[in-house]
């Protein structure tokens, strides 16, 4: 042999042996971390799932968790599947598992979110820590920490870490609104205020802040302000959710119908109108004959602009139900709002025919007749509306209208004072009553209404001025 | 082989061999929640405990929303009876114990508007008790400024003339009253759930049903102001419970001179945890008043209904205005915590009932109670299924009865309408 042949032969038996050994030590690793899984593995609990789907779909990732050629996929499907159903001492054990495997910081987080769910606030903030270390980008982990600390009165610390979301998201406006909220506890209005402005700035539908904006303005002695804040408030009722998308995709993994509705809410009003169609749809896949999911899937999609796809939603949810007259009323302001007149039409009497004691489609039966110039076959429609819902405030309303209509004043005075018995300061009922005792020369009963329209937030400026101003005519100044 | 190769085999296998252990481990081995959990994995009864029966006036055919009771002895002959009010009906009751365990129920008014809450104190001092009413205006979501506060004053003969005290405000939900500032005259501390805005306010008493404000916490959800002195400074303070943005418990300390501080004493992080309702009570009768506290408010979402974590916990006074939080168990849609030795083994036990439960499920709990085993460990036990959408409990003693009975109300707001009641007595059995 010579000697290149030699050398040869020795690099291929170096060859072999690395061979072998990376085999061997793969065989061993693969073992060794199968062991490790094996550790972390929940048994499957039987007692508490009362749902066959949810008990095969962990039976099968546990099963593929033990034997399976991805153990460490399937481990991250059943933590998802255990936290998501509520199964948090399995979910646990396999968060566990996946830090101990991974540690990534989407499993601390969702460990920490675990703890917190659970009211152990140490446990949660030492995790978040580490969080805080392996993704100091991931703005709702201060979020979290910052909420962690005011629920514990820290205040400096719930600062600090609302601080740094921001830092890390300039515009974060539950951070903003959590640093008026300690401002506010200091009575520092004015830091309060500056921050609360920033949020509305940046998100005038913020309705979170705008609700904290009024109190302020109240503490300002700013009255206009404080009216105006609170017309934002009524008109953007949402507000506070902000996208958390390590914990918001979990909700994919539940098996809970209810909670995955509500999961889309949530999702919905934070501006992830994509996961919240994710969500309705895997809320149908569990439950396809449920209408009202149909129903709430419609409004989702017709949010989105998708219309055909929402009217055939919002027909399927009739189809299944056509006794829930919420099915047809939604459908007909659906059609109503796109112009489709004569099918809104359609839609109520259709849902009359089966709900005829329905006091939503009662209401909409008097405002077509009304439409129509019926008046008095309008005016009994409401009324079996209100007998049928007497803490409705709405029918009352709308049998005042149609006594007005029918020039029965006095009825509909009559009625406007029941309206205010249900809604104490409902703006309409408020200026009518305030304008009928202009005209009646009613001066004490006109000043009490006027005043009540003026503290009523709801009641536009410009009619306030309009009935100061007839009030004045009447009776001099107020 | 040479020693460059050799070190190649190594590195390869030691790389292979770190993969998996190069993150960080968690920092300490955690006790999981099966290990600390206390609630027992299968239904223990306690159905043979009580007996129930109708209390007050037998149920009409609609749906009664009754929004409070409170158990106290309102004619202050020596037995107790009830004081409650109904939301709906806009009427404020009484239940009089006209001789041992015999009732009478008598209405005060019908003239409130959405009532909310009763209590009795004797706010005129004269000796009897008259009664504050904490009226929401509407008890369904609204914003705007319907709240009210009336104080019916009683003439010595149970007859009533109501004070509108406070008015034009957002929605009350609590009235409670006690001489703050130590010039002899009660004055009332005030929760306004509102909507989007709510306050929290104690009202300095000037005598002739004249109050002036003072706001202590300007956010919305306020459900409850208890009174008592909380931190030991022979002061009383007020304590508070807020669920709507936030859910939080707050201390607002009295400074005796008019003045209070503000501390959040818990919170939870989950802004639909649904806190219901707080009472106060020396739980593990240390001298110091510990906060009830269940958090079931169905309420509190776009869909009524339950959720995996309501339940009822404890705040213990630790002393000086410090508490620690301990769960007492799960209870799907709980609400008004009472504390009573129902067992007669010398140390109280808690009961809550369910507002806000799967009613289509006939397994689901309307009544629980949470049995202490004397080191404050506590087992949910059934008392009952039926009837549903309970909200409302407190505890009345019957004169030659031992063990103290049961007072449930009902407020029945959604379907399904299938057990109904209105209120109830639960007698024990004895067992």
């Amino acid at each position: 042999m010579n000697q290149q042949g030699a050398r040869w032969k020795i690099v291929a038996v170096i060859v072999v042996l690395i061979a072998v050994a990376g085999g061997a030590g793969y065989g061993w690793l693969r073992n060794s971390q199968k062991a490790q899984i094996r550790a972390y593995v929940p048994e499957v609990p039987t007692a508490s799932l009362n749902n066959d789907l949810l008990q095969a779909r962990l039976e099968d990732a546990t099963d593929r968790a033990l034997n399976g050629p991805d153990p460490v996929e399937a481990l991250d499907e059943l933590a998802a599947v255990y936290q998501a159903n509520w199964q948090l001492d399995p979910a646990e054990t396999a968060l566990e598992g996946l830090i101990e495997l991974r540690g990534d910081a989407k499993h601390w987080y969702r460990l920490a979110a675990l703890y917190e769910s659970q009211s152990d606030f140490e446990a949660a903030l030492g995790v978040l820590q580490t969080v805080v270390e392996l993704a100091p980008a991931y703005a709702p982990a201060q979020l979290r920490i910052a909420k962690i600390h005011v629920a514990q009165n820290e205040l400096q610390a719930a600062r600090e870490a609302y601080a740094a979301a921001l830092k890390i998201a300039p515009q974060n406006g539950p951070a903003l609104v959590g640093l008026a909220r300690i401002a506010m506890r200091d009575e520092d209005w004015a830091q309060a205020r500056k921050d609360l402005e920033q949020a509305v700035a940046n998100d005038p539908t913020d309705g979170t802040a705008w609700s904290a904006l009024s109190s302020v303005y109240d503490r300002l002695e700013l009255p206009e302000q404080a009216a105006e804040a609170r017309r934002e408030t009524a008109a953007n009722p949402a507000g506070g959710e902000y996208s958390d998308p390590w914990t918001d995709e979990l909700a994919l993994y539940s098996y809970d119908v209810y909670q995955l509705r509500v999961s889309a809410s949530s999702v919905r009003a934070a501006g992830n109108r994509e996961l919240a169609l994710k969500l309705f749809q895997r809320a149908l896949s569990l439950d396809p004959q449920n209408a009202q999911l149909h129903r709430e899937l419609a409004m989702h999609l017709s949010s989105m602009g998708e219309d055909e796809k929402a009217l055939s939603q919002f027909r399927k949810a009739a189809e299944l139900e056509p006794e829930d007259s919420d099915n047809w009323s939604y459908m007909s302001q659906f059609l109503h709002e796109r112009g489709l007149e004569q099918e809104a039409e359609d839609a109520v009497w259709k849902g009359l025919s089966y709900n005829p004691e329905s006091p939503p489609l009662l209401m909409y039966k008097g405002k077509l007749l009304a439409d129509d110039g019926h008046f008095a076959a309008a005016l009994q429609a409401f009324e079996k509306s209100r007998d049928l819902r007497p803490t409705e405030v709405s029918a009352y309303i709308q049998i005042a209208q149609m006594h007005f209509r029918l020039n029965q004043i006095d009825e509909g005075i009559a009625a406007m004072e029941e309206a205010l018995k249900v809604e104490p300061d409902h703006p309409l009922a408020l200026t009518t009553l305030a304008i009928h005792a202009i005209g009646e020369g009613d001066r004490e009963r006109a000043e009490k209404w006027l005043q009540q329209a003026k503290a009523q937030y709801r009641v536009p400026r410009e009619d306030v001025a309009e009935i100061e101003h007839r009030f004045q005519m009447r009776f001099g100044a107020l | 082989m040479s020693p460059r190769i050799l070190s190649l085999l190594f590195a390869t296998l030691a790389g292979l061999a770190l993969v998996p252990g190069c993150k960080p481990k968690p920092k300490e081995q955690k006790q999981t929640f099966r290990e600390k959990k206390q609630v027992a994995e299968r239904e223990v009864s306690a159905r043979n405990l009580f007996q129930p029966e109708v209390f007050g006036n037998p149920p009409s055919e609609d749906n009664p929303w009754i929004s409070n009771a409170v158990v106290v002895d309102l004619d202050q002959d020596g037995l107790e009876d009830l004081i409650g009010c109904e939301g709906q009906k806009n009427t404020v009751f009484w239940v009089r114990q006209t001789e041992p365990g015999v009732f009478e129920e008598i209405t005060l008014t019908d003239e409130m508007l959405a009532p909310a809450h009763v209590d009795a104190n004797d706010i005129d001092d004269d000796g009897d008790l008259d009664i504050l009413v904490a009226c929401m205006g509407q008890i369904f979501p609204n914003n705007d400024l319907i709240g009210s506060v009336v104080i019916l004053e009683n003439d010595g003969q149970q007859n009533y003339t109501p004070h509108t005290v406070l008015d034009h405000v957002a929605r009350v939900t609590d009235v409670r009253a006690a001489d703050f500032d130590g010039d002899g005259l009660k004055d009332l501390a005030v929760a306004q759930f509102g909507y989007y805005e709510g306050e929290v306010r104690w009202m300095k008493n000037r005598g002739n049903w004249q109050f002036d404000s003072e706001i202590l916490l300007s956010l919305p959800g306020a459900i409850n102001v208890c009174i008592a002195d909380m931190n030991g400074d022979r002061t009383l303070d007020i304590v508070t419970i807020i669920s709507q943005q936030y859910e939080e418990v707050y201390l607002f300390p009295n400074n005796g001179n008019g003045t209070f501080g503000q501390k959040v004493l818990w919170g939870s992080t989950n802004q639909d945890y649904g806190s219901s309702n707080i009472r106060l009570a020396d739980l593990n009768r240390d001298g110091r008043q510990d906060i009830l506290y269940t958090n079931g408010d169905g309420f509190d979402y776009a869909e009524p209904g339950s959720r995996p974590w309501h339940g009822v916990q404890w705040l213990e006074n630790k002393g000086e205005g410090f508490f620690q939080f301990h769960r007492i168990g799960d209870f799907k849609g709980a609400y008004s915590p009472v504390a009573a030795d129902f067992d007669l083994d010398g140390d109280l036990d808690v009961v809550a009932v369910s507002g806000f439960n799967e009613w289509a499920d006939p397994k689901s709990v309307s009544v629980m109670l949470f049995r202490n085993d004397g080191q404050m460990n506590f087992t949910p036990e059934v008392i009952a299924n039926t009837p549903t959408h309970l909200i409302v409990a407190d505890v009345i003693h019957i004169p030659g009865e031992a063990q103290p009975s049961l007072i449930t109300g009902a407020f029945l707001a959604y379907p399904p309408f299938d057990h109904k009641s209105r209120l109830t007595v639960w007698r024990p059995t004895g067992e």
